[in-house]
């Protein structure tokens, strides 16, 4: 046995002075004065660990569900523009004025190219929609200072 | 006593008085030290249930308020207070033919740094391990039980003119 054990064996074998039984029976009245203390209380140092590990199990569960479910949204491809379409029956019909024909009118007058589109235009007359298309044709086809007022 | 119990005077009888011997390590009188234990105690039993080692927290209950007994003793600067230096109440129960060599361990227990007596009286009086120790004194256990071992040596030397019994 070395002077370590021995010393410590020999401070073992004192005793502390107890406390005395006034500091027992302040104790007791402090304790006594105010029950809630003398209560234990429910343990919940353990609940205080699980719950941030509870709501950390489900943040990451829902994030994994997230991202299996998650797919990249595909990128539409941009829309081509369609050729436009050509009315053959229209475009082919011998009735219909020619290119020549409009190049004629316009040489001779502005007047007569005017009664040519008009003659042959889906409407077919300037009387329901005159407002709309004689300002337009007109400009097209001559230029004037009446036809410029009304714009 | 590690068992948990409901019974405060339980927990009272099985470690006031290394409770007061611990105090008395930091304060100058006993009168002090149960002053520290009482508010030590109450503060402990309101809260035992909310920790892992509750003997553990009993000593760093009264080690807390120790500390904090001496700072606001310190701002006080009392007058009394040189008059408590001077106090020397045994810290033990002796018997008449080991007086002599009880005193001069309560006088290389004094001469203690403080940091090692706190140990020492866990260790010894309070029957902590030194993780319980590590744990009220907020420290590694390898160095509470450096301490501990540095105290031994500490006190050895200075009783080395004593005879061991």
């Amino acid at each position: 046995m070395n002077e370590h054990d021995r010393l410590e064996r020999e401070l073992q074998s004192l005793r502390p002075q107890p406390p005395s039984t006034k500091l027992k029976a302040k104790i007791a009245g402090e304790l006594a004065s105010s029950p809630h203390v003398a209560a234990a209380r429910p343990n919940t140092g353990g609940h205080r660990l699980w719950y941030p590990t509870i709501a950390l199990s489900i943040a990451l569960a829902a994030l994994i569900a997230v991202s299996l479910r998650w797919k990249p949204r595909p990128i539409p491809a941009p829309a081509l523009p369609q050729p436009a379409t050509l009315d053959f029956h229209v475009a082919l019909d011998p009735a219909l004025p020619s290119w020549w024909n409009f190049h004629q009118a316009a040489a001779q007058s502005p007047e007569q190219f005017d009664a040519l589109l008009d003659r042959d235009s889906p409407a077919g007359a300037r009387g329901g929609n005159q407002q709309s298309t004689a300002p337009r044709l007109s400009v097209l086809t001559s230029i004037n200072d009446s036809d410029l007022g009304e714009l | 006593m590690s068992g948990p119990s409901d019974d405060w005077q339980t927990w009272f009888d099985a470690h006031g008085a290394a409770l007061v011997l611990l105090a008395r390590q930091m304060v100058d009188t006993r009168a002090d030290a149960e002053d520290i234990v009482q508010e030590a105690f109450i503060r402990f039993w309101r809260t035992r249930t909310s920790v892992a080692d509750p003997v553990a927290y009993l000593f760093a209950c009264v080690r807390r308020c120790a500390l904090d007994w001496q700072r606001s003793r310190r701002r006080l600067a009392r007058r009394e207070e040189q008059a408590a230096r001077s106090e020397v109440a045994p810290l033990f129960v002796g018997t008449i033919e080991s007086s002599e060599r009880q005193v001069a361990i309560e006088d290389a227990l004094r001469n203690l740094p403080a940091e090692q007596a706190e140990v020492v009286v866990m260790k010894t009086w309070g029957e902590l391990t030194f993780p319980q120790i590590a744990a009220a004194l907020e420290i590694p256990p390898n160095t509470a039980a450096s301490r501990y071992r540095y105290a031994i040596t500490k006190l050895r030397e200075s009783l080395a003119e004593e005879p061991i019994r």
